[in-house]
């Protein structure tokens, strides 16, 4: 790795969103990952951690070598490129002070402290307001800030298993699963950024600010929609179904040579590719083509497909199909991922070196449009901007800079 | 809120099955007004709900295209003749967005695409959104939310203990990609009011996805560390795990972050003594043991219901929740008390209907999202041709004997 200090990876362009000013109290995901679009797309982001730990994704990692490091977490990395960082502790007056002067100059403020936090330190949105009357504040939460379980804790086994996933995940005859990565967390955070802007576009028109409370809880539920409404219908509930959707055959996960892949078959008229794909000509056979066939034939057809798919690769296989316009897929690992020739072709990756972590491939936007130029800054080392953010403050507060660091106010 | 931020905004919406027309929805749950575009021999309602209903009722009130469409308003158009080109044509000069999630081409095959509108429309804004892209070698790859969930990883990483890779009970990633939809929209509709400018967006579901779950490509990257699949388990907190509770198919889950959690998890379960045992005081040594712990865990939780142990816990300050399943969400205290669940008669239909509301509030508000139930196939045909298009009565009659506007009755 090198260590070289790269720090403005593209020319930074006026983009959308820039001319906003952000403040971000975030810990690891749900709000860090909405502050770091808002980066991407040209706000100007500061988020405030604790004094000499930070954001706990700091300690989360994973970290080269596995050896931790706050500055070296790959979460952290990830999720904080483009921002400021200052350190303040908020439990001090003198920290508050610092905190409301920052307020007056802010447009937004994404948080994602336990519920009441904010409140027992006076810095809710009511006393926030009151210092800069149109300020928009959103507020994540596991469970939202009303409710009987405002106050409940939850990690991420608990979002999929309150939400709802967890119950449909996994062997009918096992217990449920939950799903590695912590996807309801990414998604209330995709889900913050769509409030919070429509928030401040309604602001710049009517002059008025809001509080807007965002629940992972909801968030996850509402994946469930599907299952919603045929509940409402049938009063049926979903249940778990493994590895294969409705109880299909070539709808689901199979072993091949090498792996595993995803045979997909797709709607009736596309079924005549699959005998073609595996040069089986038995799985022509009419009965197969109806979906409903594909459910009461299922053993039949996995015994024909079994010898093409143990003799081919996951990544032929993948192609093969494609190519007949079958929507198969296999299941990729990250050293998979990190060498398709499509991801690179498409500029998916941008490398970004940190002058302690090194250089990694960082996954690039969720999306790319002609008129936004990309604006990829790696993430801010602990406090980094505190002597840029802090000083004109703090000598406007008429506090001693030496005081705030010997009581870890800074 | 009397007016809402998206007022004014008009958006036709080509998309179909879910990543697309849940973007849409949150674009119209916020004001925009989405013209949903359908046809008979094209219509998105794939599966119907599984009632003995004659064919007509059952495509309207088809279970999946129903969240997905509340808000907006549907107009059928066969995009396959001229007339219903230009008729399509005359509806984008007077719209802000159209999206489509088609395979990369097509738009540009029926000579629809960005460049083609532009022309109509200055400053119109496409969102384009294939599955791999509109450029590269995959470009013309399709997949559907479950190819997604493999291509990304998604399954390599969920999955019981030693097991296979694992297959998630519906598409997270259809959802997900229409969140970071909704943001591409929304953004360059922003823009646009700041520049006058359109836009292209390029939407590949694939990378948008992807981008959700990039620590574990990290990982890979800085230690060459392939993930193991670990079912409930955790690497670093114990006891973490899913525990069944009294009835069939029950569940609770525990995750224990720090040591006074555990303490009172052990007190709880009447295992004050197990808490003082040197032998399980680290996250280390309890996930050496859990085995043992999770046994006596389970004895507690197999004598209780999933809520009687979820408030024990909690008031406790321990992370536990029940496993929840639809039935349970509809009569969730929490849920109820934060009205997340709304109602709303379908005009083709007799039962209750339920809908998950806006998954965000402002300022405590409770006012209802779903105000307008999803459209039946070509409900508005009548509004968007005569009124928002001007085309007259006679103009409407030969277009229609083209069979231009075909719905269900028309079968």
């Amino acid at each position: 790795m090198s260590e070289n200090d790269s720090t403005i990876q593209n020319s930074p362009e006026p983009n959308l969103l820039s001319g906003i000013s952000v403040i971000e109290l975030g810990d690891e995901i749900s709000a860090a990952y909405c502050t770091k679009m808002m980066a991407y797309l040209g706000a100007d982001v500061l988020k405030i951690e604790r004094p000499l730990v930070g954001d706990s994704a700091r300690s989360v990692g994973p970290f080269p070598d596995s050896a931790p490091n706050i500055e070296k977490s790959a979460l952290f990395l990830y999720l904080n490129t483009g921002k400021k960082s200052i350190t303040l502790n908020l439990e001090s007056s003198s920290g508050q002070k610092i905190f409301k002067s920052l307020i007056e100059q802010a447009d937004l403020v994404v948080e994602n402290l336990p519920p009441g936090k904010l409140e027992s330190l006076n810095l809710d949105y009511i006393h926030l307001s009151s210092i800069n009357p149109d300020i928009v504040m959103t507020s994540v939460s596991d469970f939202g800030q009303t409710g009987p379980y405002k106050n409940y804790k939850a990690t991420p086994l608990q979002h999929y298993a309150f939400g709802g996933l967890m119950y449909i995940t996994g062997l009918p005859d096992r217990e449920p699963l939950q799903m590695k990565p912590r996807l309801p967390e990414y998604g209330v955070a995709q889900n913050a950024f769509v409030a919070s802007l429509s928030a401040l576009w309604y602001r710049d028109s009517t002059g008025i600010g809001q509080h807007v409370d965002i629940s992972t809880a909801e968030y996850s539920a509402s994946i469930l929609e599907n299952g919603l409404s045929m509940y409402s219908y049938t009063g049926n509930k979903l249940g778990r179904s493994g590895n294969k959707g409705y109880g299909r055959a070539a709808w689901g996960i199979y072993t091949c040579k090498d792996g595993f892949v995803g045979v997909i078959a797709g709607p009736e008229h596309k079924w005549s590719a699959m005998a073609e794909l595996m040069d089986e000509p038995r799985l022509a056979d009419e009965k197969y083509t109806e979906r409903s066939g594909r459910q009461i034939y299922a053993e039949e057809i996995e015994t024909l497909m079994e010898p093409w798919l143990m003799s081919h690769n996951k990544q032929e296989i993948f192609e093969q199909a494609q190519k007949l316009g079958l929507a198969f897929a296999y299941v990729a690992t990250p050293e998979d991922i990190l060498n398709w020739e499509h991801l690179d072709n498409r500029g998916y990756f941008t490398e970004i070196s940190h002058p302690n972590a090194g250089s990694y491939k960082y996954a690039g936007a969720a999306f790319q449009a002609e008129g936004i130029e990309p604006y990829w800054q790696r993430a801010p080392i602990l406090g980094e901007h505190n002597d840029e953010v802090l000083l004109p403050i703090i000598e406007n507060l008429k506090m001693d800079i030496q005081d705030l660091k010997l009581e870890k106010t800074i | 809120m009397t007016s809402l931020p998206l007022n004014g905004i008009r958006i036709i919406d080509l998309t179909r099955i879910w990543a697309g027309p849940r973007a849409t929805k949150l674009l119209a749950d916020m004001g925009a007004q989405v013209i949903k575009i359908e046809h008979l021999n094209h219509a998105d309602r794939a599966k119907p709900n599984p009632t003995t209903e004659s064919s007509q009722r059952k495509m309207n009130r088809a279970t999946p295209f129903e969240q997905k469409h509340r808000n907006k308003i549907g107009l059928s158009l066969d995009l396959s003749l001229d007339e219903g080109k230009t008729v399509f044509r005359d509806l984008v000069s007077i719209s802000d967005v159209v999206i489509e999630n088609f395979s990369a081409g097509v738009m540009n095959r029926l000579g629809l695409g960005h460049e083609n509108l532009k022309a109509l429309k200055p400053d119109i804004i496409t969102v384009s959104m294939p599955g791999f892209g509109n450029s590269g070698p995959w470009k013309d790859y399709v997949a559907y939310g479950v190819t997604q969930e493999q291509i990304t990883g998604l399954y390599e990483l969920t999955g019981y203990k030693d097991g296979l890779p694992m297959k998630t009970g519906t598409n997270v990633g259809d959802p997900m990609n229409a969140t970071h939809a909704a943001i591409a929209t929304l953004s360059a509709v922003v823009q646009r009011l700041q520049d006058g400018q359109g836009e292209y967006v390029d939407f590949s579901q694939y990378e948008s996805f992807s981008t959700l779950m990039f620590e574990s490509i990290m990982n890979y990257a800085a230690n060459g560390i392939l993930s193991e699949r670990k079912g409930n388990e955790s690497h670093y907190q114990s006891p973490h795990d899913t525990y069944q509770c009294k009835g069939t198919d029950e569940w609770v889950t525990i995750a224990i972050s720090n040591e006074e959690e555990w303490r009172n998890l052990c007190e709880v379960i009447g295992k004050a003594d197990v808490a003082k045992n040197s032998k399980y005081s680290s996250q280390q040594s309890r996930h050496d043991h859990r085995k043992y712990l999770n046994y006596e865990i389970s004895k507690f939780t197999k004598s209780k219901s999933k809520y009687e142990i979820m408030n024990l816990l909690q008031a406790r300050g321990v992370p536990c929740t029940a496993v929840l399943n639809t039935q349970d969400l509809l009569v969730d205290e929490h849920v109820k008390n934060r009205n997340f669940i709304e109602h709303l008669e379908h005009p083709d239909g007799e039962t209750h209907k339920y809908y998950f509301g806006s998954t965000w509030r402002e300022n405590g508000s409770t006012t209802q999202a779903v105000r307008s139930p999803a459209p039946l196939l070509g409900e508005h045909n009548g509004y968007i041709c005569a009124e928002l298009l001007g085309i007259s009565n006679d103009k409407l009659d030969v277009l229609a004997k083209l069979g231009l506007f075909a719905t269900f009755s028309d079968n």
